[in-house]
């Protein structure tokens, strides 16, 4: 957009862009895209025993269109790929993404024809959780790491 | 007058709630408990009482881990400067925690107890290669991190059949007050 290409580098675009990162890291909308197993860690992890509304993406969205974060939650096969980049392509930006578990990551130990090797074949990845499945404090670990990302992020890459 | 009960009924579990324990957990400040026998996907390689590296690079590891993550350069045999004995060492070793499924087999195999899992879990990395653990991390991991019991002896000694068959007697033993 042309405001923000004006505005950046200056006084008034630094304050602007810290002010929105805030706001846009305490108001995650999640969309779990779950696929396997690791949707129960998942599942703790939104739980009240470690409960994600402390870090504000308590709400998960049931349609793409209206999240923001996607969170890709187990094994991803080839006949699923063009599902996920559908749904990754429906979000509306600014739109990130963390690949969850060793299957989302890299195909984990399906090495084989019909499992993705990694979600970042497909689309962009922000954040990758190890662990098969993760504990819900990496997930949260991931989270926080996540909100620190957005809140570095320059005024320009938003528009 | 059943309606009546069930709404005082509800106010009063709605009170009661009002009062009790959270039971969320404060996680960046406060961790929950783990379990005794907790493993976490992670690594750490043990260095031996004279301080030298317990790996003697003998790739059992690599081959039985059925993501195949674990990648292993070892040298050729030579005398070890504290027993004199000839053995082999390891020049690299790799762990890529993208794909490890926490089956625990490399602890199992490894015949020189030289590879332990940790009890704290990985951080999450911004790119793939930042779950990659090198030979330097899978050292320091021995000082940084609370450990897990498991080796290769130890689960030989869980799994042993005769392990609860002499132990009734020796525990009633220790039992008894001194």
């Amino acid at each position: 957009m042309g405001l923000e290409s004006n505005l950046t580098g200056t006084f008034v675009g630094t304050r602007l862009s810290d002010a929105l990162n805030w706001a846009r890291k305490y108001s995650l909308f999640q969309y779990p895209f779950v696929t396997a197993c690791c949707g129960m860690e998942f599942m703790s992890a939104a739980c009240s025993h470690y409960d994600i509304s402390r870090f504000g993406a308590e709400i998960p969205r049931f349609s793409p269109r209206q999240a923001d974060l996607l969170f890709v939650v187990g094994t991803v096969s080839h006949k699923l790929a063009p599902v996920l980049r559908k749904v990754y392509d429906q979000m509306c930006d600014p739109k990130w993404v963390v690949s969850f578990g060793a299957c989302a990551s890299s195909g984990g130990f399906y090495d084989n024809y019909c499992t993705v090797q990694g979600i970042d074949t497909i689309i962009p990845v922000d954040v990758y959780i190890p662990g098969c499945p993760p504990r819900p404090e990496q997930v949260l670990d991931a989270l926080i790491m996540l909100q620190e990302k957005i809140q570095r992020e320059p005024l320009e890459k938003q528009a | 007058m059943g309606w009546f009960d069930a709404t005082f009924k509800t106010f009063g579990i709605t009170l009661k709630n009002l009062f009790r324990k959270p039971s969320t957990v404060e996680f960046p400040a406060v961790q929950r408990e783990r379990a005794e026998r907790y493993r976490a996907a992670s690594f750490a390689l043990l260095h031996d009482e004279n301080g030298e590296e317990k790996c003697i690079g003998c790739k059992f590891c690599e081959w039985i881990c059925p993501s195949q993550i674990i990648a292993i350069t070892a040298t050729p045999k030579r005398e070890s400067p504290f027993t004199g004995k000839k053995r082999g060492y390891a020049e690299d070793f790799t762990i890529n925690l993208q794909a490890c499924i926490v089956c625990e087999l490399c602890i199992q195999v490894c015949p020189e107890d030289a590879i332990v899992m940790t009890r704290d879990t990985e951080q999450p990395g911004f790119s793939r290669e930042d779950l990659v653990l090198t030979m330097d991390k899978l050292y320091a991991n021995e000082k940084t991190t609370r450990l897990s019991w498991h080796t290769g002896a130890g689960l030989m000694e869980m799994q042993n059949p005769q392990r609860g068959q002499e132990k009734p007697a020796a525990a009633g033993a220790e039992d008894k007050p001194a």
